[in-house]
């Protein structure tokens, strides 16, 4: 019984405006730290032993 | 709720949430670059993004743009001798090799004319960029910026005609190099010019705009990255106090115990590395050289762009080894025709320059065949000086 009611509680979080949101929000920070680590500047850092 | 509000709401909320986690991480890594923030970074390193650029400016350090001779190992070089007593200006070196005028250009888009005019600004100038038609696309290719291009092509104070410049020279050196294609495209429409390619333009532009805005976030995450990794126990600059003289004397000491084995007073351990085995067949290598590259147009750009931030440039017109390049062919008068035509285009644009022509058969002024050395750097260093420190 517990079972389907926490079933239920999850479907209706899922279908949540507030839910979509967030997990748009997770998606396009995932992709937005996937271009920060990627290094698209160009500029590179070079590194002297002064 | 109706289906579309339902929607709707999903969009406003979702943008909504990404503002706030954008505008947050921006400030977090604004803090943090704030709080990590060494001046090391401008020394250290010899290629800097925007972000180090304009923190330089906002402290007042000189900007030392150049290519390989930055790197040079000689204890003369800028980063240990600013700050000092006379020019208490600190110093951000920037340019490897292959960086030239163009990309230099480029460079300097991201100022606005407010920050411009707080710019002080040196640009090291080689004879060896203004060798054959036209610069190496795989050296342009490899130290190409798009943030760099993008914040040029965004820059409403550069003229559009050397916007459009840019864009043929970037669309011409790029043809032969992979990727990058949405600055390619960029760069064809922006030079057309026809109806079409306006629309098209247009159409593009917000496409252009966010990426330039990630490009930016980018630039300031890696400062940030990069910080991290600095040592904070290294030692913060620290003005030093000069003699010229005894330096100088100290130089040339240097120089005297490094360059014994060759007549052409370039370092012993570079000699035998890339010259000893060749030197017969580099004896008139060279006749044919005419410096009449493409750089030359690419540096009057560079200084219309000055022109148009309103930066005042110091020219350092850097001369050769004379006795090497006798050697390999290049007369002394068409390598003086070059230095004076440099000179000659920065004073025509109002700027001053440092011509060092008089300087290539110096004994120990250049480490090598072409880079600054001993005695050089230490004389730019004087010269730098005395410039920078009447301002």
């Amino acid at each position: 019984m517990w079972i389907r009611n926490l079933q239920s509680i999850f479907l209706k979080i899922k279908e949540s405006v507030l839910f979509r949101c967030i997990w748009y929000v997770i998606l396009f920070l995932v992709f937005l730290w996937g271009v920060l680590e990627n290094d698209e500047t160009g500029v590179t850092f070079v590194y002297n032993n002064f | 709720m109706d289906k579309k509000l339902r929607n709707a709401w999903i969009v406003i909320g979702t943008c909504f949430g990404l503002g706030i986690a954008v505008f947050g991480l921006n400030r977090y890594l604004n803090y943090e670059i704030e709080r990590m923030y060494t001046g090391i970074v401008e020394r250290q390193y010899t290629n800097q993004n925007e972000y180090v650029l304009k923190k330089s400016v906002e402290e007042g350090n000189l900007l030392l743009l150049g290519s390989s001779e930055l790197s040079s190992p000689v204890e003369q070089n800028p980063v240990r001798m600013f700050p000092n007593s006379e020019c208490t200006s600190g110093i951000t070196i920037d340019g490897v090799a292959h960086v030239q005028s163009l990309l230099h250009s480029m460079n300097l888009g991201s100022f606005n004319k407010n920050e411009a005019s707080e710019v002080q600004l040196a640009l090291v100038v080689s004879l060896q960029w203004f060798y054959g038609e036209d610069i190496s696309s795989d050296g342009f290719g490899g130290n190409f910026s798009r943030l760099q291009f993008w914040s040029a092509l965004f820059n409403q104070e550069i003229s559009n005609s050397n916007k459009k410049y840019l864009c043929e020279r970037t669309l011409k050196l790029l043809s032969s190099v992979e990727g990058l294609e949405d600055v390619k495209v960029f760069a064809k429409l922006y030079g057309r010019g026809d109806v079409v390619s306006k629309v098209v333009f247009s159409m593009l532009k917000p496409f252009y705009s966010v990426n330039y805005q990630l490009l930016k976030l980018t630039d300031k995450y890696q400062t940030y990255n990069r910080l991290k990794t600095i040592d904070s126990q290294q030692l913060e600059k620290q003005i030093i106090n000069i003699n010229w003289e005894q330096e100088m004397k100290r130089a040339e000491k240097k120089g005297e115990q490094l360059c014994t084995n060759n007549e052409f007073y370039v370092e012993d351990e570079y000699y035998d590395t890339y010259l000893k085995d060749r030197i017969q067949e580099l004896e008139r290598s060279s006749a044919e050289e005419k410096l009449i590259s493409a750089e030359k147009q690419d540096f009057i750009c560079f200084l219309s762009i000055c022109k148009d931030l309103g930066i005042r440039p110091y020219i350092v017109m850097m001369n050769t080894n004379g006795y090497y390049y006798d050697y390999i062919g290049i007369d002394k008068d068409t390598r003086n025709d070059l230095y004076n035509w440099v000179e000659g285009q920065a004073e025509s644009y109002g700027f001053d320059c440092l011509n060092l022509s008089e300087k290539e058969y110096e004994p120990y002024f250049m480490r090598d065949v072409m880079h600054l050395g001993w005695k050089g750097w230490l004389y730019v260093d004087q010269k730098l000086t005395e410039y920078f420190s009447e301002d």
